[in-house]
């Protein structure tokens, strides 16, 4: 059976984004979804299914109103978002629905109603009495083993790795929307604080509080239907995994991972790096841009940093990456995957805050629980 | 020895869950009704709209 093509026909952020005290992260999920739904010329009795990460889908279809025939609760960090978005495509091209709400909502910051950590882990599993318990458990430290490694044996500069963050604030400097405002200098960066070397202050992503929802269909039902812009097509998909544990990791230089996924995405859509026009990175902290312009074959191994450094990524650059500031200057709720693939179908729709023009094909490369997790989609506003 | 008595449980409100919470105490049961259907419905929620194509509001009464 040849598979459905794939189409996003609705996306939209929550209307405030930032430090939202009022809104639990089911509230954050219903205000994107309804937006998005109506973007998309739909309304809520069209849904038939929904994914979500943390919270239950089934909480999540019952607050909406919805009684979904399919549903998917996939949560391993911030690209979950994208790997439901791959297992939607899948499902509605399997005939098991046909119009997915791809949702995130997340109090980060505020963390209204919140439980506890959503990477809160048994006794039962490696993490928590092989690693966790000796305090290697948070972004900070558990980014850093493999980061010192990667600039050990990369030859990459602690000048290079800031310069990621100064070229994406140069993105986001007037964009109301970005957490951190305004434009910083590589010495700006390496002159906040060490939170844990390498990674000083302004190398590490906001904390927020937001959501987004996508609209997920198949290109005949969105025809049939109608759309009020013109649909964005899901070219390639691919999600992939490493190892629970910092230490097992195959090579803390480059991210398994993420070169799995990516080979997925591309075959599937059949192109190469050379031809993405437009590149978002998931960027918990500043190396991961540097990780995956390697690992995708953007650029050869070693040469990330002067890449980034060089300016190429910058505003007016031949590659332009993280356009909305990425997590380190736009928002990071702790699972930022959602706010990703949303910069990038704005791109592709000619809507973005930052408008690059002539873009006709985005990558997203997403990650989650540190290392352990990868998606990578890749978009299109034309035909495939 | 009966052993002491543990603490009941209890709902944490959240700004959406206060009012209704807030209602009990003073004896009195408040849910919503829908702005657009008119159909009331409980548990507390916001940005709830069931089933119609009005798309502008994003909120309950």
């Amino acid at each position: 059976m040849k598979p459905a093509v794939i189409v996003i026909t609705g996306a939209a952020e929550t209307e405030q984004l930032g430090v939202i005290p009022d809104l639990t992260e089911l509230d954050l999920r219903a205000e994107a979804a309804h937006p998005a739904l109506a973007g998309a010329g739909l309304t809520m009795a069209d849904v038939d299914g929904i994914t979500c990460a943390a919270e239950s889908p089934i909480e999540m279809a019952h607050y909406l109103g919805v009684t979904p025939t399919w549903y998917d609760g996939t949560s391993v960090g911030g690209c979950s978002f994208l790997i439901h978005v791959r297992h939607a495509a899948a499902a509605i091209s399997a005939g098991l629905c046909q119009t997915v709400l791809v949702l995130h909502g997340e109090s980060g910051r505020s963390r209204v109603g919140k439980a506890g950590s959503f990477m809160a882990r048994s006794p039962s599993s490696s993490q928590m009495p092989f690693q966790n318990l000796y305090g290697l458990s948070g972004p900070p430290n558990m980014f850093t083993l493999p980061v010192m490694r990667f600039l050990a044996e990369t030859g990459t500069t602690e000048e290079q790795l800031a310069s990621v963050v100064a070229a994406q604030s140069a993105w986001s400097a007037d964009n109301p929307r970005a957490f951190r405002k305004g434009e910083v200098t590589v010495e700006d960066v390496l002159s906040s604080p060490v939170i844990a070397y390498p990674f000083h202050k302004l190398e590490c992503c906001v904390v927020t509080d937001g959501g987004g929802a996508l609209v997920v269909t198949s290109r005949k039902r969105a025809e049939a239907a109608g759309t009020p812009k013109p649909p964005i097509y899901l070219l390639g998909a691919g999600e992939a995994c490493d190892a629970p544990l910092v230490h097992d990791l195959e090579d803390g230089t480059s991210s398994k991972a993420f070169k799995i996924s990516s080979r997925l995405a591309f075959e599937q859509a059949d192109l190469g790096p050379g031809d993405i026009d437009h590149l978002i990175i998931y960027d918990a902290f500043a190396h991961l841009p540097l990780y995956a312009l390697q690992d995708l074959g953007f650029v050869g191994r070693g040469e990330a940093g002067a890449f980034v450094a060089e300016g190429n990524t910058r505003p007016g650059g031949p590659l332009p990456l993280n356009t909305n500031g990425g997590g380190v200057r736009y928002t990071h709720t702790g699972m930022y995957g959602m706010f990703a693939m949303q910069e990038s179908i704005r791109q592709l729709r000619g809507e973005a805050f930052n408008q690059v023009d002539g873009l006709e094909v985005g990558l997203v490369q997403g990650v989650g629980g540190m290392f352990t997790a990868a998606s990578t989609l890749i978009f299109s506003n034309r035909l495939p | 020895m009966p052993e002491p008595a543990r603490a009941k449980p209890v709902p944490a409100p959240t700004p959406t869950t206060q009012p209704y919470w807030d209602g009990t105490a003073v004896g009195e049961l408040r849910i919503q009704r829908c702005v657009t259907t008119g159909k009331v419905f409980s548990y507390p929620r916001r940005f709830f709209r069931p089933e119609r194509p009005e798309t502008a509001e994003r909120t309950v009464a």
